[in-house]
């Protein structure tokens, strides 16, 4: 009995640690430099739930469309990868084809390349074709890494050959095409599979920094993290409870997305663990 | 009828080669292409304007001999994984044991709690840390001074400036561990404890003999997985220490960064980015080759 309390007072204690940044950046957001900078953190703000940080960071330092950027980006990222990732993932589950599983083990073998190796003739590539600060440059090379479609097309392919192959036969003697068939056959019995796989690409792509410092250059087409960094990175003036503001506008779509659909976002991240 | 079969049967393939070309064609112009351009280039001397020059393997032996900047980089990022890696995951396992206890209170609440962190954006979590490990008003020295303990000068001692990107290593990632550990955890058989039970084996004795023995495949993973991310980080040590004080944490890739892109010696960086990737490939062929035989388990169509 005794164990059980500690062990759970131990938990509880972790549980703090591990909410205390969140709370922090909440709370922070509400409050003025001097404020985040000594105990007064712990308390309520003084001046209540006021927006001036909020109001800020939209007013003066172009969040707003910062937000919309990193919004446009996810979408399409999200779309790409669910299109390209379940359709190559049909085929691979579903056909058999001459240099099938040679094909697989070298889309698998593309995870270990990493991305950072690919940056510098990127930027020069970018530079050339005057995509420097463009959606296709935010989209496009970021297929490839982190959860990118080698490992999404792994995760559809296992969803994809799940579906019985009478139900495939069946609509081939209806005389469906294999397009229509992966289209409106096969794709609503993979809902699951796409859930998953919509989740982790978007945490990925939400968060995602390095590429977009060297792919961005122009304010107009800063990510939200870009543009926490610029906030961050001018130290002299900066106002912390603006950049509070940003972290936790930052967080909360992540936040939301994972506490509703918490069951298929544990199955994506462990899904390459084993079976 | 035969001959029908059969050309119905090509047409499939061309679908589905159809089908898997969108993931090639990218990875052609923006994987390969990319890394073969990246060599190239690191075996000369850029220039952005005049043609480049040829100096073989020049700049990889100004890494390996002449960069002291390199190899602290290099040991930074081994030192972090020594310190970081095997007390993250072995605190990942204990509280999935704990997790694990049916009968433990709040489990679910637990799991989520301790997940959280590994959702949330990195650049966020960075900046709270910063603000978090100030020097004189942030909150972790302030609570130090408030309990009587001296402050430590988290971001601007050379000796602590590892440590503190490890806890936050730590404090981001050790919920996905704890995930992993929990999903294979859930795939030993309760009736090996049972009779591990019967046979008066303590909890300790189980975790040892027991548990750590079979979860040996996810503890592979982890450490593959926490290799690979380790030789890549970038965020972290770009916000919170900016590489400093000196170059006491700066990695790999921030190197690199700051090399090809504050510095525009491009042809340099791409030397660190290959030495990087030759470095990461071992862990990453072991992680490949895992799913890969994973494959061959269960087979389709």
């Amino acid at each position: 009995m005794a164990r059980r309390i500690v062990t759970t007072a131990a938990l509880a204690l972790g549980a703090v640690i591990f909410l205390f940044p969140f709370y922090f950046m909440f709370i922070g957001s509400f409050k003025t430099t001097n404020e985040i900078f000594s105990m007064a953190i712990l308390s309520l703000p003084k001046q209540g739930f006021r927006l001036t940080n909020y109001v800020g960071l939209f007013v003066m330092s172009a969040f707003g469309r910062s937000l919309l950027n990193s919004s446009i980006v996810s979408v399409w990222y999200i779309a790409l990868i669910l299109f390209f990732s379940s359709l190559a993932g049909f085929a691979f589950a579903k056909y058999r084809f001459p240099g099938r599983d040679v094909l697989f083990v070298a889309l698998l073998a593309t995870i270990m390349l990493p991305p950072q190796v690919t940056y510098i003739p990127l930027f020069i590539f970018m530079s050339r074709l005057r995509w420097v600060s463009t959606y296709q440059a935010l989209v496009l090379p970021r297929l490839l890494h982190g959860f990118g479609l080698a490992f999404t097309i792994f995760l559809m392919r296992q969803y994809v050959s799940y579906v019985p192959n009478e139900i495939l036969d069946s609509a081939r003697v209806d005389g469906c095409r294999e397009f229509r068939i992966y289209w409106s056959v096969v794709n609503p019995m993979v809902k699951a599979g796409l859930l998953v796989v919509g989740m982790i690409v978007f945490m990925d792509i939400w968060n995602d920094f390095m590429w977009p410092l060297i792919a961005v250059s122009k304010l107009e087409m800063y990510t939200v993290s870009l543009n926490i960094a610029r906030l961050f990175g001018t130290q002299r003036e900066v106002q912390w409870g603006q950049i509070m503001a940003a972290c936790f506008m930052s967080s909360l779509p992540l936040i939301v997305i994972f506490l509703v659909f918490r069951r298929s976002f544990v199955t994506g991240i462990t899904a390459g663990a084993f079976k | 009828m035969a001959r029908t079969r059969l050309t119905r049967g090509i047409r499939h393939y061309r679908q589905a080669y159809l089908f898997i070309s969108p993931f090639f064609i990218l990875f052609a112009v923006f994987g390969l292409y990319p890394i073969i351009y990246s060599f190239v280039l690191s075996l000369h001397q850029w220039h952005a304007q005049n043609p480049w020059q040829f100096v073989g393997f020049k700049h990889y032996g100004n890494l390996l001999f002449n960069d002291p900047v390199f190899w602290t980089s290099l040991w930074n990022v081994i030192f972090i994984f020594l310190i970081n890696v095997p007390p993250m995951i072995m605190l990942s396992l204990i509280i999935a044991v704990v997790l694990n206890n049916p009968a433990q209170r709040g489990k679910d609440f637990f799991r989520i709690t301790y997940l959280l962190p590994y959702v949330t954006s990195v650049v966020s979590i960075s900046v709270v840390f910063y603000v978090l490990f100030d020097d004189s008003l942030g909150f972790v020295n302030l609570l130090l001074q408030a309990i009587r303990l001296n402050p430590v000068n988290w971001l601007t001692s050379a000796k602590v400036s590892k440590f503190s990107i490890d806890i936050l290593v730590t404090w981001k990632w050790t919920g996905y561990n704890m995930i992993i550990a929990l999903a294979g955890l859930q795939s030993i058989s309760p009736e090996i404890y049972d009779a591990a039970r019967i046979d008066g084996a303590g909890s300790g004795r189980t975790f040892f003999r027991i548990t750590l023995p079979l979860l040996r495949p996810v503890i592979g993973f982890q450490f593959i997985m926490a290799t690979i991310g380790t030789f890549n980080m970038f965020t972290e040590p770009y916000f919170l220490t900016d590489g400093g004080p000196g170059y006491s944490s700066l990695t790999l890739v921030l190197y690199l960064y700051r090399s090809a892109f504050k510095f525009f010696k491009l042809d340099y960086g791409a030397a660190i980015a290959f030495l990087t990737f030759v470095l990461v490939l071992i862990p990453s062929v072991l992680q490949v080759r895992m799913w890969a035989e994973r494959e061959q388990s269960y087979s389709p169509v």
